[in-house]
């Protein structure tokens, strides 16, 4: 319970202290990436790779989350 | 990244620039070989992943710290001991041989000295010996020969040996129009091998057309000035420098992306910060983006 009220604290003042405008650009950017990276890739990795035609995509994307 | 305490942040950037440079003197002796080039690291318990990537932003925290450091005074001793810091990261990558990074590393040194309030006579003497340098290393290095033919057909509009990629660039860039042949519409991704990561601004350009590029721009310089408008606000010296410094490498890289992209520079594989495809490229532009999220912070006092 005390662990939870130190994260929902933690998360709390980070969301509270941050550039907003900052952080808004970055997330769009980054989704901008990601969509680039499921339309314009995804014929690179099934035509060549002969791998999953969403490979890019989805290596992206949990690179993105990680 | 932008949870820690800024002085926390200090600390740990040390650490993993430390780290990451470990990892970077490894890359010769244990490094992946890909087209010519031993730039990767393959570990079993870690992704393909490239170092230089990680020591990137910490390189720029670190220089920082040091040339903001109020304990010595002499600024050259300053200047010395950055620059034989960023001289060992260059040297590794020139090893490698990965001529953009190194050129993106001295660039990323040179701004901070100038933020510092360098003497533009130490700055203009420093410029003119990089390039004597660089013309050195390309033209009596056999390892940097590809350098050479590359910078030597870029200058030469008729040779086609070493265009092929930037031809084909320029040619879907125009295909593409003002508004772009349509989503999957596009043929560059299947003619380059490497159009997801070094021509992802031309892909994009032949699919959307010029005005999704153009909005790409807008969007980087948005974020560019609302960070410096920041760093105006700003008192602290270190602060100021590392946010400078981030800024400036993702603005050198998109610049240098783009204009290769349009045949205003000779070939190198830099990706488009944020948008191209590529592990090691889009954690260091994460940790960057962190490192910028957390200086911006709002001070509580």
């Amino acid at each position: 319970m005390v662990n939870k009220k130190t994260f929902y604290n933690l998360y709390y003042e980070w969301w509270k202290n941050i550039d907003k405008f900052i952080f808004s650009l970055i997330v769009l950017l980054f989704l901008i990436g990601l969509f680039f990276s499921l339309v314009s890739t995804s014929l690179i990795a099934s035509d060549k790779l002969k791998n999953n035609g969403f490979f890019f995509f989805f290596k992206h994307f949990f690179f993105i989350i990680l | 990244m932008s949870f820690l305490n800024q002085d926390t942040l200090f600390k740990f950037s040390i650490i993993i620039f430390v780290i990451s440079i470990i990892f970077l003197f490894l890359v010769p002796i244990i490094g992946v070989e890909v087209k010519g080039s031993k730039r990767w690291i393959d570990l079993y318990f870690l992704p393909r992943f490239q170092p230089i990537e990680l020591v990137k932003p910490f390189l720029i925290v670190l220089l920082s710290i040091i040339l903001s450091n109020k304990k010595y005074n002499n600024i050259f001793l300053k200047y010395l001991f950055s620059f034989m810091i960023t001289l060992s990261v260059a040297l590794l990558l020139i090893l490698q041989p990965d001529l953009g990074q190194t050129i993106l590393v001295f660039f990323g040194w040179s701004v901070l000295i100038f933020i510092s309030g360098v003497n533009i006579i130490f700055l203009s003497t420093l410029f003119i010996s990089f390039i004597l340098s660089f013309l050195y290393l390309v033209f009596f290095v056999t390892k940097f020969e590809y350098i050479k033919n590359r910078l030597i057909s870029f200058f030469d509009q008729g040779s086609t040996t070493h265009n092929f990629q930037s031809d084909k660039a320029i040619e879907s860039i125009t295909s593409g129009g003002f508004f772009g042949k349509g989503i999957g519409e596009g043929t560059l991704k299947s003619r380059v091998p490497e159009a997801h990561t070094d021509y992802i601004i031309s892909v994009i350009s032949e699919e959307f057309g010029v005005i999704a590029i153009i909005l790409i721009i807008l969007l980087f310089l948005i974020f560019i000035y609302s960070i410096f408008k920041k760093v105006y606000l700003e008192s602290e010296e270190k602060v100021k420098l590392v946010l400078v410094g981030c800024t400036c490498l993702i603005l050198m890289q998109a610049i240098i992306h783009i204009g290769v992209n349009i045949r205003l520079f000779p070939t190198t594989g830099i990706t488009l910060p944020f948008i191209s495809y590529g592990g090691s490229s889009i954690i260091s532009i994460s940790i960057i983006s962190g490192i910028i999220l957390n200086l911006t912070k709002r001070k509580i006092i």
